[in-house]
């Protein structure tokens, strides 16, 4: 049995080699690819999140956690492709949006989301309603996710937010997050969600995306 | 100009900056995202107006209208008048004194990524890139250099080697903090603690450690911070809090302390030993206006 605690902790400290090698150890001694990514990798970015999101630690080491994380990914994604039951936590379409070109938060959220098994159509900064609509539909994507750092363009996320809706796709949940974005803005622009830090945009995707599939990380201790 | 350096007016008293310019750019007719910076080549007049609205109501000193006037920002809007806008910055701010006494702070924004090894972003692109805009400012005669809104040291580094290496009179290196989940502590995004700050600050050489903008930093938040500084380093201290916090108006977020009340923190900020007060987000010349009316009717000591 792979020591997973022992890799949590290598991923943890954004051990990059560390984590690949020990993913290819965990492979060589025969544990299924699912396994090594659930109790492997995934359970260590849930500690990750959780403890950003508490202050216990901060974007350096979130970070360089991610990039641990897709080092492992790395040496799993082709038996991930190839076998059953390996389906994606969902597809999410997510940008910073137009006129604002800040992106480091979205990427961080990016990074998490992948490292719960979400599949991330990243379209960048300054992304217009018709981009985040043509993304939507030709990646059929479960779930949108907005970014904004400046008062001054958060308000263009309910313009996105009407667009999909007169799109026809009023069923796509929406996430939003950002400096100043709360709960009391998605609500009032009709967002299916908000998200303060990371670790918690993760654990809402999931909330959000629950009844397409399994949840491919569920409950396992940190 | 006095002839007095800001080094030898802050040693006398208590300097007065300005406000917030990204919001009164807006007001003006800034279109949201778009490149307030231009608009020293562009729309001079406005930034003018802006900037006298501040020396009418008593600033000390101006920031210049360059934050985000690096090569790599402006990249991001396709402008490439780089040393031009930097250039027109320092110009405009001067004018804006007139025949008053005042000193210009060039300033210098983050770049807006992340460097290597957390990010993609090589060291060596962002020093080229901060020694441009120094180099501009100072070749057009800003008696300081600001660093704003910085989180990580990494970044701060390469900031001020660049205002040293272009000739920097002066190095005002200014970080921002964001409340904590805890309601107690604060930190930068990079976790950066303000006893960590000054402790960098101090070993680079800053001449002035600056602390503006923050989530949930307002004025006793700040004063608390320049506390936290002064108790490790003995440096002249510039703090920079928003308007309050931020609220939603009409589906907007607004920054909307009232002048009086954001004042009404002045005092702490004295106690705590500020050297230069100014404000950020949301704050505007009635802001200015408030705290020079405490500054003048209030006797400090300057430590």
């Amino acid at each position: 049995m792979p020591d997973y605690a022992f890799m949590n902790q290598r991923l943890f400290e954004g051990d990059e080699e560390s984590v690949a090698r020990l993913t290819e150890e965990a492979l060589a001694v025969g544990r299924p690819a699912l396994e090594v990514l659930r109790d492997g990798l995934i359970a260590a970015m849930r500690v990750v999140g959780e403890d950003f999101k508490y202050n216990r630690i901060f974007v350096p080491e979130v970070l360089l956690a991610a990039r641990a994380m897709k080092a492992g990914m790395a040496v799993l994604q082709p038996l991930l492709t190839q076998s059953e039951g390996a389906a994606s936590a969902g597809t999410i379409v997510m940008g910073t949006v137009k006129g604002d070109l800040h992106d480091i938060g979205k990427n961080l959220v990016g990074m998490m989301a992948e490292g719960a098994g979400f599949k991330i159509v990243d379209l960048g900064t300054n992304t217009s309603a018709d981009e985040f609509i043509a993304a939507v539909r030709e990646h059929d994507a479960d779930l949108l996710g907005m970014s904004a750092l400046l008062t001054t363009t958060m308000v263009y996320m309910k313009t996105v937010v009407d667009a999909m809706s007169d799109a026809g796709l009023g069923n796509v949940p929406i996430c939003i997050g950002g400096a100043p974005i709360t709960q009391e803005y998605a609500n009032e622009i009709g967002a299916a969600g908000y998200a303060a830090d990371a670790g918690s945009a993760v654990q809402l995707f999931k909330r959000l995306t629950a009844e397409g599939g399994e949840e491919v990380s569920a409950s396992v201790g940190p | 100009m006095s002839g007095q350096t800001l080094l030898e007016a802050l040693s006398e008293r208590v300097l007065l900056s300005d406000g917030a310019m990204g919001t009164q750019l807006q007001l003006a007719g800034l279109e949201p995202g778009g490149c307030g910076e231009a608009w020293n080549l562009d729309r001079p007049d406005r930034v003018l107006a802006i900037q006298r609205a501040y020396v009418d109501a008593g600033s000390d000193c101006l920031i210049t209208n360059t934050f985000g006037a690096s090569r790599i920002m402006l990249e991001r809007h396709d402008e490439s008048r780089v040393a031009e806008i930097s250039r027109a910055g320092v110009e405009i701010a001067r004018r804006a004194f007139g025949d008053r006494p005042g000193f210009v702070l060039g300033d210098i924004g983050p770049f807006g990524g992340l460097l290597e090894p957390y990010g993609d972003v090589p060291a060596r692109r962002v020093a080229d890139a901060f020694a441009e805009q120094a180099g501009a400012l100072v070749a057009a005669g800003a008696d300081a250099i600001i660093i704003e809104t910085q989180t990580a040291f990494e970044e701060l580094e390469l900031a001020i080697g660049a205002a040293r290496e272009e000739g920097a009179a002066c190095v005002i290196a200014s970080m921002a903090f964001d409340l904590m989940r805890d309601g107690d502590e604060v930190r930068t995004m990079m976790g950066i603690s303000p006893e960590a700050a000054i402790e960098f600050m101090h070993g680079h050489g800053v001449d002035v450690a600056a602390l503006n903008c923050g989530t949930g930093v307002d004025m006793p938040r700040a004063a608390d911070t320049v506390r936290r500084y002064r108790s490790i380093h003995q440096l002249p201290v510039m703090a920079q809090p928003n308007a309050g916090q931020p609220v939603l108006e009409n589906l907007q977020v607004v920054y909307k302390q009232p002048p009086d009340e954001m004042a009404a923190g002045l005092e702490g900020l004295l106690a705590a030993g500020v050297a230069i007060v100014g404000g950020c987000c949301g704050s505007t010349p009635e802001h200015i206006r408030a705290f020079r009316r405490i500054l003048d009717t209030t006797s400090v000591e300057v430590s």
